[in-house]
């Protein structure tokens, strides 16, 4: 079937089978930044915004994205106000392989978007539903909360 | 995953859909958020409806009542001041225990989560306790209160287009208690609403996730507590009768004998911060 989408600000049209999920869709038109993970919704890998909400696209059709607007992160690393904030996520968080920081960083963006200064409830609330191995125990959320103040106005 | 998955419609009306689902009855079905559809490993559906792009996503006052509409995420009812003002926390708190990840509840819908879920969707507790009613299109559209919409088997062709409430007075008061584990999974919930009136409780609703296929209503709590002085005293005691009144199911997540146990406990919290609630208001 052919869908037609807007991909970081770009209309896409796509010929696809109906069953294709939108994370594989993604991937095949080289967002690398939309990761395998577990495939059933449960570890926020996938994750990009869809008409600006975070979304999991591995437990969604790409025809369900017919006519929205999709967002990965690759369209984050081209807007140089974003650059800060990424940096600060990943200094502070302590992260090693890097694997799960698009995901958080686009549902970070959906929430700093919607809600410019979040409380740290807020930001749990928005991170729920991501894994990351290599923080092993909980999220670093005053250090997030952190590096969202420190950007603050720059992006 | 919907390996035999052919077709895929965006129906511009509530009738080309219905259409399109009388058609091709058997093979096809409606998709809305699909979280649940997508992962799923059904040879079956060989087209789906997706009801998105109808006019079903929205929260509404009108003549009385809240009109949830089908395709409403279950995020938006957790940021809904129309909802807060209307019926409480209830259904904020039922949509966010619904799923702890937010990626889910933003596609999620209200509709898709009342059509698919089972015993221990909190979102059909709230609305059994605030007597909701579903609205359902088809040849002609009917309304079915929630009870006999949970206990009824498919939609016969027909298509979920909105939930209505009851908008509560102001001294109606409600309130969930579930126990959760460290999974994030809900084990068992209570949700109770009653009304205060002269120092009494009035118009007792109590019901209780965890029961074989869908969550029930507490006849016995809320006989208990009609009537009764609103006191925490009152309020212990008909939450003991949750004990005879819930026939719970075992899963992996606790056996039948620990949800028997602690329904009473549930029951007690719900009603306990509808009193405080209460007692705030004074």
């Amino acid at each position: 079937m052919k869908i037609s989408l807007t991909i970081n600000n770009k209309l896409t049209n796509i010929e696809t089978p109906a069953n294709r999920t939108l994370s594989d869709v993604l991937r095949t038109h080289g967002y690398w930044s939309v990761k395998h993970g577990c495939q059933t919704g449960n570890c926020g890998n996938c994750v990009v915004l869809v008409n600006g909400r975070a979304v999991n696209s591995c437990i969604m059709l790409a025809a369900q994205a017919e006519g929205k607007s999709v967002e990965t992160f690759e369209h984050c690393e081209s807007v140089s106000e974003l650059q800060q904030l990424k940096v600060a996520i990943m200094d502070f968080a302590d992260m090693e392989c890097g694997y799960c920081v698009a995901g958080m960083f686009l549902s970070l963006k959906a929430l700093i978007d919607k809600i410019p200064d979040p409380t740290e409830e807020e930001i749990v609330d928005a991170l729920a539903g991501h894994v990351c191995r290599c923080v092993k125990e909980a999220l670093p959320v005053d250090r997030i909360l952190e590096a969202i103040r420190t950007s603050r106005g720059k992006f | 995953m919907l390996s035999n998955l052919k077709g895929y419609y965006h129906p511009k009306s509530i009738a080309e859909a219905l259409a399109l689902l009388e058609k091709n009855s058997g093979s096809i079905l409606v998709i809305a958020g699909g979280t649940k559809l997508v992962q799923s490993q059904n040879d079956i559906v060989q087209e789906l409806v997706d009801i998105t792009t109808l006019p079903l996503n929205y929260i509404k006052k009108s003549n009385g009542t809240i009109r949830i509409g089908a395709v409403t995420p279950l995020q938006s009812l957790g940021g809904s001041p129309l909802l807060l003002d209307s019926v409480g926390h209830i259904l904020a708190d039922a949509a966010l225990l619904s799923n702890h990840s937010q990626m889910i509840r933003n596609v999620s819908t209200v509709g898709g989560e009342l059509v698919s879920s089972g015993p221990l969707s909190v979102l059909y507790c709230a609305l059994l306790v605030l007597q909701g009613q579903v609205r359902i299109a088809g040849g002609e559209e009917f309304a079915l209160p929630m009870n006999i919409f949970l206990n009824k088997k498919g939609l016969g062709g027909g298509l979920l287009v909105e939930t209505v409430i009851p908008q509560l007075n102001e001294q109606t008061y409600s309130a969930l208690a579930p126990i959760i584990n460290n999974r994030g999974q809900i084990i068992i919930c209570a949700c109770a609403r009653l009304t205060a009136k002269n120092g009494s409780c009035k118009d007792v609703k109590v019901a209780i996730t965890g029961c074989p296929k869908v969550p029930q209503r507490l006849d016995g709590v809320e006989k208990q507590l009609e009537g009764q002085v609103m006191t925490e005293a009152h309020m212990s005691l008909a939450a003991e009768e949750a004990y005879e009144g819930c026939h719970p199911i075992s899963d992996d997540l606790a056996s039948e004998e620990y949800r028997k146990e602690v329904s009473r406990v549930v029951v007690k919290k719900a009603l306990l911060s509808c009193l405080e609630q209460a007692e705030d208001d004074l």
